[in-house]
């Protein structure tokens, strides 16, 4: 459903992303591995909006939903070109990010940093269903609702962020680096209730440096070095493949 | 000695006495008259508190120096003079409390000692004839007197009773102490001292509270009532000052307004508080003079403008210092409206239109559509070239806006008559009225204005109020917080930020129109950059994002500077004291908005611990408050989920 055609991303006259295509298709995990400075957060960067493509094309193909119908208002039309398009834009076509470093807005209560995940969202009985959702699955944001952002811890944070990129009800969610700076058991809990939004049926790009925790995870794995993609595959494949343990599974 | 100069206590008499006898020496006490030394022994007083406050938590910052039972090494290396980790180890209980409270008593004495040292050196030199005069110019007995609390007479016969130095030293010594007492009193959550544990215990109790909630919610209707007193023809409480006393009775009384609100439970109690005061508030016009009026008039024309800037600084986080633009544009759209023949131009486009015009084109109320409009306009015309910066860049274009617009009323001569300005504005009339039929006898011409200020400002905090809870002021905050997440949650940048601009300029063409009429002839002179910074400063002050916190802004900011015109040419030192002081206490406000005191807070964690008095009764209440609503809503939602 998310297609990336040779895309070229630069900051400045630094060439970032030196021709990525990949694939994403309807209800899978996809992981992108690869060490600091390989160009992942980029590419979600790019594929979101915020970041300019300067060659390439990103498309988000036709009938690619969600689950449920399409909330009021927005079109689920055919192929679009996401890199013609603005990042708020790209919002509300429905590609969610949940950023690197989580960004959550400090000031605003849990409560609002959720509101404003459903900002391009006017249909109060679908939000409210959402809201439930997201509670369902991170029963702590619902006790810290009225607690500002800021105060909450990291892990809290990190699902903050997730149930924020929820709150969009997107057709994809582009997951960048959930377990940065998490203690182990909070990265193998945030990896189970990935994977549990993924069997509800979200479409997930997931950015990590945990190359062993995306790869379990996933269906399909692409690996990246310094813009270029080295390998790509079947998830298990690229846990076997001994390149790929040796560079990134520390083994 | 020594030990003493050590725990810094006589050090910080010193520093106070220096401070004072510097007063003295340029002449205030004379100037205050008899209410010098309780006002000095204050100055005093908040010195040492602000001192003792910062002694306490380096107190407790000694914890953090010591990395608490880790044993791990602080981040904050002991400075040189502070007690070393080893000495402070874990404070003894009751310990830290007594200490302060010593210091403050030490200190509060040597200032009252040097005080009354040099009261006498200065009473008995002019008592018995030398003259120092020449040498010590404001050393006359009119000074002197008032700092001892005697008639110049006295001085002048050398017939001071002793017990007045005593009297001194305890003013000084009594400031010591409530200083000391008021730092431990906010520290004591984090001490657990003994005495003041007791202390703290009794005020924490639940009669104390309600005790303390009840008065702060009676306090603005006591002194509302007081000041209608007052009024009363023939009744004088404080002779040649009534009119500057009862200007700063109403400054506090309508402050305290707003403390009151927030002691008030939310809630039909509330309410009930609201409209009270409302109507307390709106019977201000009638019962004041017109210099009272006019002062507030324009405390009130600067509310608006406050919580218009408000919206472009606090809410979307772009600080703008040309807004004086807007407020200008607001007042030169009004005054061409109204004032046609003042402007060259404008009076030959009309002869040449066949209208004439000597009279108005518009009224005050049909003309506010089309001034908010044109600074709305203005708003976004300065909005788009300056969407792409950022902090200081941002300042420096829109101070320079705000410049350009000062110079074009300056020197569009034919449109705007330039320096010789638009004369002769007409008042807001009432139904068709023209002002001057109503205002003459119940309501001074000020007063009117006072009661258009005071409505229009409930107008737009209304406005305000609702723009910070709702989708546009979430929006605008999340874009404060991170542009390009916002933006990648579905906030259109430009359309939001523009928004921002225009329904600040909008406010500002309000309170600008109003000014117009205010001041009847306006100059481009009046428009100058200090407008601006005005504005900014009183949000500052007043807590930037906290509508009510703007109102007290601009009370202190715009009324306080008239109530002390009596010490003329200090008093902007002693107001600047008081900003210096008040940024130190409350470095996020007065009546710091929730989210902002969220920021400071949590910068402050890095310097010392997070500091237990920001969270007082009243904004406890209101976070509980919130949670119970949170909760309540919740529960709704709950219900509705299960009810289809």
């Amino acid at each position: 459903m998310l297609i990336l055609d040779s895309v070229h991303t630069y900051y400045g006259h630094i060439h970032a992303l030196k021709g990525i295509s990949l694939t994403v298709n309807q209800g899978e995990i996809v992981t992108l591995i690869g060490s600091n400075g390989a160009g992942k957060t980029t590419t979600l960067n790019t594929i979101s909006g915020v970041l300019p493509a300067r060659a390439g094309a990103i498309y988000l193909q036709e009938n690619a939903r969600s689950q449920g119908p399409a909330p009021p208002g927005r079109d689920y039309g055919s192929d679009i070109r996401l890199d013609r398009l603005h990042a708020h834009q790209v919002a509300r076509l429905g590609v969610s990010q949940s950023p690197e470093g989580r960004k959550i807005f400090a000031r605003l209560s849990v409560q609002e940093n959720l509101a404003m995940g459903a900002f391009a969202r006017a249909d109060a009985d679908g939000i409210r269903q959402d809201l439930e959702r997201v509670f369902q699955l991170f029963p702590r944001l619902q006790e810290r609702l009225s607690q500002p952002g800021g105060t909450l811890s990291g892990g809290e944070q990190q699902m903050l962020a997730i149930g924020r990129a929820l709150m969009s009800r997107p057709r994809i969610l582009l997951l960048d680096e959930p377990s940065m700076g998490l203690a182990p058991i909070l990265v193998q809990q945030i990896f189970q209730i990935i994977r549990e939004i993924n069997d509800q049926g979200m479409t997930i790009l997931l950015v990590e440096q945990n190359a062993q925790a995306a790869l379990h995870i996933a269906n399909r794995g692409y690996v990246l070095e310094t813009g270029n993609i080295v390998l790509s595959g079947n998830a298990q494949e690229l846990l076997a493949n001994p390149q790929v343990a040796e560079a990134y599974l520390g083994i | 000695m020594l030990p003493i100069l050590a725990n810094g206590a006589f050090r910080n008499g010193l520093i106070v006495f220096a401070f004072l006898g510097y007063l003295i020496l340029i002449g205030i006490p004379g100037r205050l008259g008899g209410s010098a030394l309780p006002i000095l022994a204050l100055v005093a007083a908040l010195f040492f508190w602000v001192r003792l406050r910062r002694d306490l938590s380096d107190i407790e910052g000694s914890f953090l120096r010591t990395g608490g039972a880790t044993g791990k090494p602080g981040w904050r290396i002991g400075e040189p003079g502070h007690t070393s980790p080893q000495e402070a180890g874990t404070p003894l209980p009751g310990r830290e409390g007594t200490l302060a409270i010593r210091k403050g008593l030490l200190a509060g004495i040597t200032t009252g000692l040097l005080i009354a040292v040099v009261s006498f050196a200065f009473a008995s030199a002019i008592g018995s004839g030398t003259s120092i005069q020449p040498v010590l110019d404001k050393v006359v007995p009119v000074n002197v007197a008032a700092l001892i609390g005697v008639s110049p007479g006295q001085i002048s016969n050398d017939e001071v009773p002793p017990l007045r130095y005593l009297l001194q030293v305890l003013f000084f010594t009594a400031a010591g102490l409530i200083a000391a007492l008021a730092a431990v009193a906010a520290r004591v959550h984090g001490l657990q001292t003994t005495a003041v544990a007791r202390l703290s215990t009794y005020l924490d109790s639940q009669l104390f509270r309600k005790a303390a909630r009840f008065a702060g919610i009676l306090l603005p209707f006591l002194l509302l009532a007081f000041i209608a007193w007052l009024g009363i023809p023939g009744v004088t409480a404080f002779g040649s000052n009534e009119g500057t006393v009862r200007l700063l009775l109403t400054l506090i009384a309508t402050g305290s307004g707003l403390f009151a609100l927030r002691l008030a439970h939310p809630g039909r109690e509330q309410k009930t508080v609201a409209l009270l005061l409302a109507l307390g508030v709106l019977t201000l016009p009638f019962i004041l003079d017109q210099f009272q009026n006019s002062v507030m008039g324009l405390v009130f024309i600067f509310v608006m403008m406050g919580l218009g800037l408000n919206i472009v600084v606090g809410y979307a986080g772009l600080l703008d210092l040309g807004y004086v633009a807007f407020f200008a544009i607001g007042a030169y759209t009004y005054a061409f409206l109204s004032a046609p023949f003042s402007s060259p131009y404008i009076s030959d486009l009309l002869t040449f239109l066949g209208i004439s015009p000597a009279n108005p084109l518009l009224g005050y109320w049909t003309a506010l559509p089309v001034a908010m409009l044109t600074a709305a306009i203005g708003g976004i015309l300065l909005g788009i070239p300056v969407l792409r910066l950022r902090g200081d860049y941002l300042a420096i274009v829109t101070l320079g806006f705000g410049e350009i617009i000062r110079l074009f009323m300056l020197n569009l001569g034919e449109l705007t008559n330039g320096p010789r300005g638009i004369l002769e504005i007409s008042q807001p009339g009432l139904f068709g009225l023209a002002p001057q039929s109503f205002s003459s006898g119940l309501l001074s011409s000020q007063g009117w204005i006072f009661l258009v200020a005071l409505v229009s400002s409930a107008v737009v905090a209304f406005v305000a109020i609702r723009l910070n809870d709702s989708r546009l002021g979430r929006a605008w905050f999340a874009m404060q917080e991170d542009e390009d997440v916002a933006e990648a949650t579905g906030v259109h940048l430009v359309r939001t930020k523009l928004l921002a601009f225009a329904i600040g300029a909008t406010f500002a063409g309000m309170a600008g129109q109003l000014y117009a009429s205010r001041q009847i002839n306006i100059f481009p002179e009046n428009f100058s950059l200090f407008v601006s910074i005005d504005a900014l400063a009183l949000i500052i002050v007043g807590g930037i994002g906290s509508p009510a916190g703007i109102v007290l802004g601009a009370l202190a900011l715009k009324g306080l500077p008239e109530v002390l015109r009596g010490v003329d040419e200090y008093r902007i030192v002693a107001f600047a004291a008081l900003l210096v002081i008040m940024m130190i206490v409350r470095p996020a406000g007065i009546l710091p908005s929730a989210r902002r005191r969220i920021q400071v807070s949590s910068t402050e964690d890095q310097i010392s611990t997070p500091g237990e008095e920001d969270l007082d009764e009243e904004e406890l209440d209101e976070v509980t408050g919130r949670r119970a609503q949170a909760a309540s809503a919740n529960r709704e939602a709950a219900r509705g989920q299960e009810g289809p």
